[in-house]
């Protein structure tokens, strides 16, 4: 990419709207050239600008209640490991993994046609994991009683704008909705949401287009067998 | 002409005294902005009402010592960027986490106190409205460009097929109508 042909993309990438491709290129351009950051600078601080006019578009409800807490908890409902301590929190769940991966072998649950992994209901720590017949990976991890849940994509398609992957836990027979993602060009996805999840429960995922309605589950591409 | 020309913000006022039902207001009031601010920033959803939370909860904790003068809008629009960058510096930590737009978090990042200034001169009534006026001063076809790429999150493809018109047509248009925006912005907010 020429200096010529960024500056053509340069609103677009400053915007976060390139599509991944060209979006590699014009960071591989900008690690390498130094002369385009002022632009970049003012360009980002109109983006930013514009959302804050957006006044008429609601935040989403999930939200609304997540905030509408605060009072009653004394500040106190906020995620496990948030900010700065986010990283240790993922570190520690990769270790657990790896301890729980040696008994998923016994359980001869990473079958191809998709399985999952439960974890005695005394122990404090959970992983669950959903596997795919191509590859796909989805884990669910967190300490029993907690209030988030930590979700690790691996092998799925970066869904095109307009469709998200959203996770369910079946609870009594309800698909609950655990949140939704993307996952980035790789496939992958690594975040928490704000779900306590209770061990045993049923997991899928779905693919729903964002204009579905977000309590109605599509058809799961995973879930847990039974 | 500030916010504070119109004296003391109402919400502010009641939150200072612990009115939860003021946090609520605020959040219908800004929350939508406050979250497609740490949306632009994290491009995760989950991510982003994490951070919007977050400075709701911090907003509350701080009430009762609330400077009542200043502008809560720019003062919790501040706290969600922050929060928001937060997350990317933890997320980077964790070497196999997905960072995308590595050079937009380091401009993010480097930019702060000026995108701060921006944030705050946008959460005044006047500039504002001027931001507002230049983009309905737009040509419709450049105003649609911006709507569709920064508000709809369509790619530029996308708005290429919908518009009837080539991608560098898009290009084209989304550039003309950013350097007018940016021009606007800049003669008040940027140096
Ligand atoms: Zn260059």
């Amino acid at each position: 990419m020429t200096c010529d042909e960024l500056l053509e993309v340069l609103p677009a990438y400053a915007l976060g709207v390139l599509e991944p491709e060209e979006q590699a290129a014009a960071e591989a351009h900008l690690a390498e050239c130094g002369e385009h950051d002022s632009e970049l600078v003012e360009l980002r601080a109109t983006s930013l600008a514009l959302d804050l006019l957006r006044e008429d578009e609601p935040a989403p409800e999930s939200l609304r209640a997540r905030v509408a807490a605060i009072p009653a908890g004394h500040g106190a409902p906020r995620r496990v490991g948030a900010s700065r301590h986010w990283w240790l929190a993922a570190a520690a769940v990769v270790a657990l993994l790896a301890v729980f991966a040696a008994g998923w072998g016994t359980h001869a649950v990473l079958d191809g046609g998709g399985g999952t992994s439960g974890v005695p209901a005394s122990a404090v720590q959970y992983a669950y994991a959903l596997q795919g017949a191509n590859g796909e990976f989805v884990s669910f991890t967190g300490v029993e009683g907690a209030s988030t849940v930590t979700v690790k994509m691996a092998g799925l398609s970066r869904l095109p704008s307009g469709q998200l992957y959203r996770l369910w836990a079946i609870r009594d027979g309800q698909w609950v909705k655990i949140g939704q993602c993307n996952t980035n060009a790789q496939g992958g996805w690594l975040g928490d949401f704000a779900f306590a999840l209770n061990s045993g429960e049923a997991l899928a995922v779905t693919v729903e287009s964002t204009s579905a309605d977000p309590q109605a589950p599509g058809a799961p591409i995973l879930r847990t067998q039974g | 002409m500030r916010d504070m020309v119109r004296g003391p913000d109402a919400l502010a006022v009641r939150l200072r005294a612990g009115d939860a039902s003021a946090l609520e207001e605020l959040f219908e009031r800004d929350g939508g902005p406050a979250f497609r601010l740490a949306y632009r920033v994290l491009r995760d959803a989950p991510a982003a009402e994490d951070a919007v939370q977050e400075a709701f909860a911090q907003l509350w904790e701080r009430a009762p010592s609330l400077n009542t003068s200043g502008s809560l809008r720019s003062l919790l629009m501040t706290m969600v960027h922050r929060r928001a960058l937060d997350q990317v510096r933890s997320r980077r930590r964790w070497p196999s986490a997905p960072v995308e737009g590595e050079a937009l978090l380091r401009i993010d990042e480097r930019a702060t106190e000026l995108l701060e200034r921006v944030i705050e001169e946008v959460s005044s009534e006047a500039l504002r409205l001027r931001l507002r006026g230049a983009l309905l001063a737009l040509p419709p076809e450049q105003r649609t460009v911006v709507e569709l790429s920064h508000g709809g999150g369509l790619s530029l493809p996308e708005i290429a097929s919908q518009e009837g018109v080539s991608l560098g047509t898009v290009k084209s248009r989304l550039r003309l109508a950013m350097q007018k925006l940016s021009l606007a912005l800049k003669d008040e907010a940027l140096p």
